[in-house]
């Protein structure tokens, strides 16, 4: 009588031991990819265009760390230029499916924080106005896993500014021609865009090497 | 003039022979490297460009690469309606392949290449369009550029140390200066070629 009792306690405590043998098999991966991106809905009014690079390391098999760079640059009515530089990290977490398996989908949140540099300048001038600030992000996107090592990632964040904000005002003066101001906000604003990456990425190798611990073991 | 038809024909055989000889070249640990002339062509703005290509690529196995080009002009033909024209234009760019798996020395593949180019401009207004020494020109300071291109192509390995390359692909990019309009980058590109392969590793063997 007391036999299956022991056995129906034992039970969960084995399902999280074949859950943990489940977790080490994505766990402890350094990945490496390239990108490009596109912003949009910034206060310029205009989408940008960007490349940019990013290293993962998953820590978890449902969480995942994104390391990233990028360079953006906007064209703002043919008058004038935006730069974005971004340098920032994300931590993504895998809700559904979290296997790596070819030809399946790996959909993901993630969130995050950034440091950036923004530069707007004038067409034939001298004249540019820039910032330096701090960002936070958060989003959605999904990894299709092409093989078992190499995926396509597609994701779509909002980025928000905090610190002064820069951005050019193109407006049509009196004589109905296109006139252009750059702005710096003198009090600390937020000002945001969203962003739009597709990246292909490798994965290297495994950082803790647990796999062939465990393998050996 | 027989002789002359009867070398291609041995060249040919012997390529064949070599292939048949070893066993496939494309795995794991293959480095391979080129050096090329690319002809690309701006249709945006009916620009034609000749560029020299040199590019390093590393198989981490069979089907996967990781490629690094670059890219510098070496002459361009042709106006954007604004009469503007390219001075410069050097791009780098880093990425990864997927290679196509077959039985034999051919080694079609996909690639997913972002990158970066720095590119300068100049305008032309021509005072007296007869004479080509009448052209006020002026040129704007060059910028840097983000890109991205992707194409398809293909090597045929068909000896141990080198191997024959095409390849056709698709730039995207936007060249923002001081000048009065941005001018496209949306390229189209071809090349082909002859590349060197070197096994950096060898590859450990399995056991039975």
């Amino acid at each position: 009588m007391q036999k299956p009792v022991l056995l129906f306690l034992l039970l969960p405590l084995m399902s999280t031991a074949q859950e943990r043998e489940h977790l080490d098999k994505e766990s402890g991966y350094f990945q490496l990819g390239v990108r490009n991106t596109i912003s949009a809905f910034s206060d310029d009014n205009a989408n940008g265009f960007g490349y940019g690079g990013q290293f993962r390391i998953r820590v978890l098999s449902r969480l995942n760390t994104d390391w990233f760079a990028d360079y953006i640059t906007t064209d703002i009515s043919g008058m004038a230029k935006r730069e974005d530089l971004h340098i920032g990290w994300s931590v993504l977490a895998y809700p559904l499916n979290y296997e790596t398996t070819k030809g399946k989908l790996t959909p993901y949140i993630l969130a995050g924080h950034c440091f950036d540099y923004t530069r707007v300048s004038l067409n034939n001038s001298n004249i540019s106005k820039d910032k330096f600030s701090s960002a936070v992000q958060a989003g959605i996107g999904a990894h299709y896993n092409i093989t078992d090592r190499i995926d396509v990632s597609l994701t779509t964040q909002y980025m928000m500014h905090l610190g002064y904000d820069v951005h050019a005002d193109v407006h049509l003066n009196y004589e109905g021609e296109k006139e252009i101001e750059i702005e710096k906000q003198s009090i600390r604003g937020l000002e945001g865009h969203l962003l739009i990456s597709l990246s292909m990425n490798v994965r290297l190798f495994d950082m803790w090497d647990q796999h062939r611990v465990r393998k050996t073991s | 003039m027989t002789k002359y038809k009867l070398i291609p024909l041995l060249l040919i055989i012997t390529l064949g022979l070599s292939a048949q000889e070893s066993s496939q070249f494309i795995h794991k640990h293959l480095m391979r490297a080129d050096a090329s002339v690319v002809a690309g062509t701006m249709y945006m703005h009916n620009l034609s460009n000749v560029y020299l290509n040199g590019n390093l690529e590393y198989y981490l196995d069979n089907t996967i690469s990781i490629r690094g080009d670059a890219n510098y002009l070496l002459g361009s033909s042709g106006t954007t309606e604004d009469l503007m024209h390219l001075k410069d234009n050097i791009s780098v760019m880093l990425g990864l392949a997927y290679h196509f798996k077959t039985n034999n020395h051919l080694d079609p593949y996909f690639i997913f290449q972002p990158g970066v180019a720095y590119v300068s401009s100049y305008s032309s207004i021509s005072l007296a369009p007869s004479s080509d020494k009448d052209l006020n020109t002026r040129n704007y300071k060059g910028s840097l550029s983000p890109l991205s291109s992707f194409g398809f192509g293909a090597n045929y390995y068909f000896q141990r140390f080198a191997h024959l390359f095409v390849e056709g692909r698709y730039v995207h990019g936007r060249h923002l200066s001081q000048a009065p309009s941005p001018i496209f980058l949306n390229e189209l590109r071809i090349t082909f070629g002859l590349g060197f392969n070197m096994f950096v590793m060898k590859e450990k063997k399995r056991p039975v």
